[in-house]
């Protein structure tokens, strides 16, 4: 074990869809995210695959075994639930050790086992108490030794890291990667913070309202996001998002947004476009990749400083251009004051363009959609 | 300058003082309407008992003091060890059957069914029901002649009982009334109780390879372990103390004195033979032995129960 497949999922609760024809295939042994943000149906996703909850329509394949039917005490799977559910009458060994006493192990066995992990996790000091007299960071840990003790096919993290103190955070995020690697588990993890997803998966699928927007790995989503949603929702800072219309001139294609903005659009970008003057666009870009240049007179775009954020070890430059707004990362030595004058050029292979009405790229390549291009939806 | 400063810090100690006399005032001033009906009602009247129970009295002549008489002469009266049989009898049959049937009952109703609130209400209603009125309308239930449960019996070719009247039954009729009335009360609590457990306690067991018993077993009775904590304390409370239903359906202590419980011989000594003093010295011993058991109780079981 395991691949898993969801084929067109779709989970109901009464009038509302929580999820909606979601396709997945999730590969053996590798870190998978899902990533979208809250009430968008991921722990329901999640616990559709521990077999909690049945899927309204589609089917649920492990392997070449279809699940739907199959109880969650048959599908070893673990789950650390969002909230941890430790058995908070039971001490963390007993905890760990429930699972395996269910399956009717011998007792030194389940010390053994339940050492082995406790040891893996590094909480062996811990195993005498009761959740009540954990802290968060602690019960988290005992919640995944108890998922990893029966030695799952197959790992379910709902939101692992959201109840832990930012430092605790990414001391877990690693430890989490490193404990995956260790035992080459494959690993579904729910998250609504983009930054975790792109750092601890393999492959994201971001979801908005129980629809899947993406699935791919998180270099494909950054560099080319299938829609406006998934281009707003990654990336730190946000990628800058600009309204404006197609303008021709000698036969070459501009981006107009405003008086005072206009770019060339490379004919790389302007391949995938309609060529119809006028048609409204918009145009994203992310900060990083937008640069500041002092020959303004070559500079495509100027604009005066608005703010100046500082972000540790990046510069964050906002320009407003009437009621747009542009913002740009520079380094924290480069020497600027608000209200300074600059050129700014973008590095117009790292350009967006979206369809405004559908939310779709309209650059990139086709294969943007893919997750569910090889089934038919129902 | 210094002196201006400990005036200073004199000045605001006796504020502090001041407001602490008031804020103390205002608290105990909150208190008073309970306390007084804890002192008057619950205090007193077992300070009374204690007292009247080195006494005799009969309301008419002047009181005697006798010292522990009252109490030889207790542990020397037949009634007294028929009344303590009896009483255990009740408790012993009456506890059980009402835990375990409460229980069963809320777990039933913990299912997701629709109208709970309704089926909630049908089993509080008993328990809010004056004792006389439903231990008259059990009186026509058991009938000997045409009361309905003869009547239903005689299709299944039982009976006809004698229910109340007859000795054996006498107190086990009191009982499944009993038992009938008091359900309520317990299956209100353990539904709120198992409304109580967190659901995602029973997903991670299910997912951990719990099958429906075992989750029963190590989820919902660990954790409903507090409330029958308590549902069993005072049950045995109240079970101790039992006396309407004994006094309404089988009054002079039913057939044979088979139904004779201890309020129920207190009862008889205070107002049929007018021995307060005795009457008092049998409500002393009850207290103390209920006492007792709820101290066993607690050293026993309190341990047993998880607090969350
Ligand atoms: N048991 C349930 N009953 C009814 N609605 C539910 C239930 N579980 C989830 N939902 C609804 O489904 C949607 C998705 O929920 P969920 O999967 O928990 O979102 P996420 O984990 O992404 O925050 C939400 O609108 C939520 O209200
Ligand atoms: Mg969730």
């Amino acid at each position: 074990m395991a691949n898993v497949r969801l084929k067109n999922i779709t989970k109901r609760f009464g009038s509302v869809t929580a999820v909606n024809n979601v396709c997945l295939d999730i590969p053996h042994g590798k870190v998978t995210a899902l990533l979208g943000p809250s009430g968008c149906g991921k722990t329901t996703i999640l616990l559709m695959l521990a077999g909690i909850y049945k899927p309204t329509e589609g089917e649920i394949y492990f392997d070449d075994l279809q699940v739907n039917g199959i109880p969650p005490q048959l599908r070893n799977v673990g789950l650390v639930f969002q909230s941890y559910a430790l058995y908070p009458h039971m001490t963390a060994f007993e905890n760990i050790a429930f699972p395996l006493k269910l399956k009717k192990l011998p007792k030194a066995e389940i010390q053994k086992r339940v050492e082995e992990i406790a040891e893996v996790v590094q909480i062996g000091d811990l195993l005498d108490r009761k959740p009540g007299q954990m802290s968060g960071g602690q019960q988290q840990r005992v919640a995944l030794c108890r998922a990893l003790v029966k030695k799952p096919d197959l790992l379910l993290l709902d939101e692992p890291l959201s109840n832990l103190d930012a430092r605790l955070r990414l001391e877990t995020r690693a430890e989490i990667k490193r404990i995956q690697q260790e035992l080459g588990i494959t690993t579904i993890l729910v998250t609504h913070d983009q930054v975790e997803a792109v750092t601890m998966a393999d492959q994201v699928a971001v979801l908005k309202a129980g629809v899947l927007q993406q699935y791919g790995t998180p270099k494909e989503l950054l560099e080319q996001p299938a829609n406006l949603f998934v281009a707003s929702f990654l990336g730190d800072p946000p990628m800058n998002l600009l309204q404006g219309e197609l303008e021709y001139q000698e036969g070459r294609c501009y981006f107009r947004s405003g008086r005072s903005l206009r770019l060339p659009v490379p004919p790389l970008a302007a391949k995938g476009l309609q060529k119809s003057p006028g048609q409204k666009l918009i145009l994203g870009i992310r900060p990083e990749h937008l640069t500041i240049t002092w020959e303004r007179g070559r500079a495509p775009w100027r604009g005066k400083v608005f703010l100046v954020e500082f972000l540790g070890r990046d510069k964050l430059l906002d320009f407003r251009f009437g009621d747009q707004s542009l913002r740009v990362l520079v380094p924290a030595t480069f020497p600027v004051e608000r209200g300074e004058v600059l050129g700014i050029e973008p590095q117009v292979e790292h350009l967006h363009i979206f369809d405004p009405q559908t939310g779709l790229a309209l650059t990139g390549p086709p294969e943007g959609l893919r997750a569910c291009s090889d089934h038919e939806p129902a | 300058m210094q002196d201006a400063y400990t005036l200073e810090a004199k000045a605001k100690r006796r504020r502090a003082r001041k407001k602490a006399v008031q804020r103390a005032l205002v608290g105990y001033t909150f208190l008073t309407p309970a306390s007084a009906i804890m002192i008057f009602f619950i205090f007193i009247p077992v300070a009374m008992a204690f007292y009247l129970s080195l006494f005799e009295w009969d309301l008419i002549n002047p009181m005697r003091f006798v010292g522990l008489k009252n109490y030889a002469r207790i542990f020397k009266s037949q009634d007294f060890f028929i009344a303590v049989r009896n009483t255990f009898y009740f408790v012993g049959v009456q506890l059980p059957l009402d835990f375990c049937i409460s229980l069963g009952v809320a777990l039933l109703l913990n299912q997701k069914i629709r109208g709970l609130s309704f089926y909630r209400t049908v089993f509080f209603t008993p328990v809010v029901t004056a004792t006389v009125a439903v231990s008259a309308v059990w009186m026509w239930l058991y009938d000997p002649f045409d009361g309905l449960l003869n009547y239903l019996l005689s299709f299944v070719g039982l009976g006809p009982y004698r229910w109340l009247n007859d000795p054996k039954m006498a107190m086990l009729s009191v009982i499944i009334m009993s038992v009938w009335k008091g359900l309520g009360y317990n299956v209100v609590l353990f539904l709120a109780g198992l409304q109580n457990i967190d659901p995602s306690l029973y997903e991670a067991a299910a997912i951990d390879g719990a099958t429906p018993r075992q989750q029963f077993w190590y989820i919902t009775l660990p954790q409903l372990s507090p409330t029958m904590y308590f549902v069993l304390i005072m049950g045995v409370i109240n079970s101790f103390k039992v006396f309407t239903q004994i006094d309404v359906m089988t009054p002079g202590g039913g057939p044979l004195k088979s139904t004779l419980v201890i309020v129920y011989l207190i009862y008889q000594q205070a107002f049929n033979s007018f021995r307060f003093g005795e009457a008092s010295a049998l409500s002393v011993l009850l207290s103390l032995f209920i006492l007792l058991l709820t101290l066993l109780q607690r050293l026993f079981l309190e341990k047993r129960v998880h607090y969350n």
